[in-house]
């Protein structure tokens, strides 16, 4: 019974620690989103994007506002092995840097199934 | 528009999208504080009154720069600017003339209309030649000949760093000018190109609210100046240093133009001017815009896997100075366009031929990624035959090269002879990867008589045995086998010591 008091402050301890953790950084997972569609690329180079499609729209018919504008350090990776392949990306909502999308999402995992 | 000087080689470019890589510029720089606290709006410094200031993209910082420019011609349809401290080369004497009176209605005529008068009300378009930030930095290197930037196209409020004009940017580094190598059509051939990019962007973002996949924008782009100058020589030799690139998966890589331009020259050569205009008008973006614009034609079946696989034929083929194979139109690029993938000169390039890779020692294929295409070929003397094993949802053709044969369709297990050389053509004709394009067993068939394929040795031993039975000598000629033996060494290039 007396290490009860001990297990609680540890928990508390975590609690904070991690809590602390998230909101310095992207991860909070109250902020996470999960987004599942087909990688493309679009525009013209050397100004290429690499968009999401989200699952239900039709690639080659779904509006610009229907994208996700994919940001950050896995975007190079989703362009290099991913285009035209259904993923599941896990990350952050962002403020679209591009005027072409409204929509941006900064992935910091890469989900891929049924290869 | 990315483009090597100097040696003709394909060139990896590691360059990302800047508007990934600016976000971060939008959100935490210029003064601005990120995550809620809102950000100043960047400005340009103040240029002389007889300047302009513009906004410019950094390829090797991935961030947007400022540059006054003076406006030094007014045209029927565009302005010119030079950056400050530079001069209007005396190779682009000529560029505002070439670009109003041929590449303006050129591209509008085939592709539509672009913005007009557009963000600025000016139904002038703008042309600033700069010096590009691209790295480049001695000849042999890849650069970046222009760019069209589609954010000049929205209003400062939703885009910082635009221009808000019409406009695109042509490289006038120093070192490409001076380079001797970088000529006016080159200069006027990525006028055209850029001018694509902002008709595409008008009939497609802007019309439509559609994006369109990059390597249908940049194919369309890449066929745009073949309208007035002719097939690109420099292209097909990209494209013959890479010929399997896939066409539908854009890396921002020289060797994507390649199969970019094979694609869209080989459409405008069966389909005429107006196809390009056709899949522009779709209510839909890559393949399956192709497929819709195909349907507008009368009478066509033909779609865009079809085609694809037409088009394998037809770059395996060669060219000839007439269709190739008779009744066959879609299996040869078109003899205006000249298109001819063998190893032969073209214009100041030698191009090293479709079939330049050594695959006469292969038996599993290499792998083939979304609709692209494997090449192989083999040599046997005088005969041989090849076996190709493969996934179904593989197309092949085969070219008998000693008999001028093609067979197309051919089944996987089949046996394909040829006669000195056969060309194997495997397309991949989807959306997805294959981890090879199949297997091949070849084997040689001699067609020669018996004798002839025995050694001087085995020759004599066998008359000897004949003479035996008839019980009286014989005289047998073994000059023939030493004369098969030299014509092979000849044609595998041997020349007699002597």
């Amino acid at each position: 019974m007396r290490a009860v008091p001990y297990v609680i402050s540890a928990c508390l301890l975590l609690t904070v620690v991690s809590s602390s953790s998230w909101a310095m950084g992207s991860n909070n997972p109250a902020d996470m989103i999960s987004v599942t569609g087909v990688i493309r690329v679009k525009g013209n180079a050397p100004l290429t994007r690499v968009v999401l499609v989200p699952q239900g729209e039709d690639p080659d018919r779904a509006t610009k506002d229907r994208l996700y504008l994919v940001t950050g350090d896995l975007a190079k990776e989703l362009m290099e092995r991913d285009q035209n392949r259904t993923v599941t990306l896990l990350g952050t909502l962002c403020a679209s840097p591009s005027p072409e999308y409204q929509k941006c999402i900064t992935p910091v995992e890469i989900q891929r199934s049924g290869r | 528009m990315f483009r090597s000087l100097g040696s003709k080689k394909t060139t990896i470019i590691p360059l990302l999208s800047l508007f990934m890589l600016v976000a971060a510029v939008v959100l935490t720089g210029c003064g601005g504080g990120g995550g809620g606290g809102g950000h100043a709006t960047p400005t340009c410094p103040p240029c002389s009154s007889t300047e302009t200031s513009f906004w410019a993209a950094n390829f090797v910082t991935n961030s947007y720069y400022c540059i006054c420019a003076a406006e030094v011609a007014t045209g029927a349809q565009s302005r010119i600017f030079v950056q400050h401290g530079m001069n209007l080369p005396p190779v682009l004497s000529g560029l505002q003339t070439e670009f109003d009176t041929k590449i303006y209605p050129t591209n509008t005529n085939n592709f539509g209309s672009e913005p007009n008068p557009g963000i600025d009300n000016d139904p002038l378009i703008t042309i600033l030649l700069l010096n590009i930030k691209d790295g480049l930095s001695g000849a042999g290197g890849s650069y970046v000949a222009g760019y069209f930037d589609p954010g000049n196209e929205y209003p400062l409020f939703a885009n910082p760093f635009s221009n808000q004009r019409e406009m695109f940017y042509l490289n006038i580094n120093p070192i490409l000018i001076n380079s001797g190598s970088v000529t006016e059509t080159d200069f006027y051939t990525t006028l055209a190109h850029e001018f694509q990019h902002m008709i595409h962007w008008e009939q497609k973002n802007h019309l439509k609210n559609l994006d369109d996949d990059t390597w249908l924008n940049e194919a369309m782009s890449e066929v745009a100046p073949t309208y007035l100058y002719g097939p690109s020589c420099e292209r097909l030799y990209t494209y013959e240093k890479d010929p399997s690139n896939s066409l539908t998966v854009w890396n921002d890589s020289v060797s994507d133009y390649g199969i970019a331009y094979m694609w869209s020259q080989y459409y405008k050569d069966q389909f005429g001017g107006t196809i390009f205009k056709e899949i522009m008008q779709q209510n839909s973006i890559g393949i399956t815009s192709v497929n819709s614009a195909l349907t507008t034609i009368p009478s066509n079946t033909r779609t865009f896997e079809s085609t694809f696989y037409d088009m394998s034929i037809a770059v395996g083929s060669g060219m000839t100075t007439t269709t190739r194979w008779t009744g066959h139109p879609e299996w040869t690029f078109s003899v205006a366009s000249g298109i001819d993938t063998w190893a032969a000169s073209c214009g100041s390039i030698m191009l090293p031929g479709l079939f330049s890779q050594n695959t006469s020692t292969l038996t599993t294929l290499p792998a083939l990624g979304p609709w692209s295409v494997g090449f192989s070929s083999f040599h046997s003397s005088p005969t041989g035959t090849i076996t190709w094993t493969a996934a179904s949802t593989l197309k092949a053709a085969f070219i008998d090269g000693g008999n001028n044969r093609l067979s197309t369709n051919i089944v996987s297990g089949s046996s394909n002879t040829y006669s000195n050389d056969g060309y194997l053509l495997v397309s991949n004709p989807s959306g997805g990867s294959v981890s090879s394009a199949g297997s091949v067993v070849r084997s040689s068939v001699s067609t020669l008589a018996p004798a002839m394929s025995l050694s001087p040795k085995e020759m004599l031993a066998a008359a000897n045995a004949a003479s035996q039975a008839l019980d009286r000598p014989r005289s047998v000629c073994v000059q023939s086998a030493f004369k098969e033996r030299e014509k092979e060494r000849r044609r595998k290039g041997f020349k007699p010591g002597f």
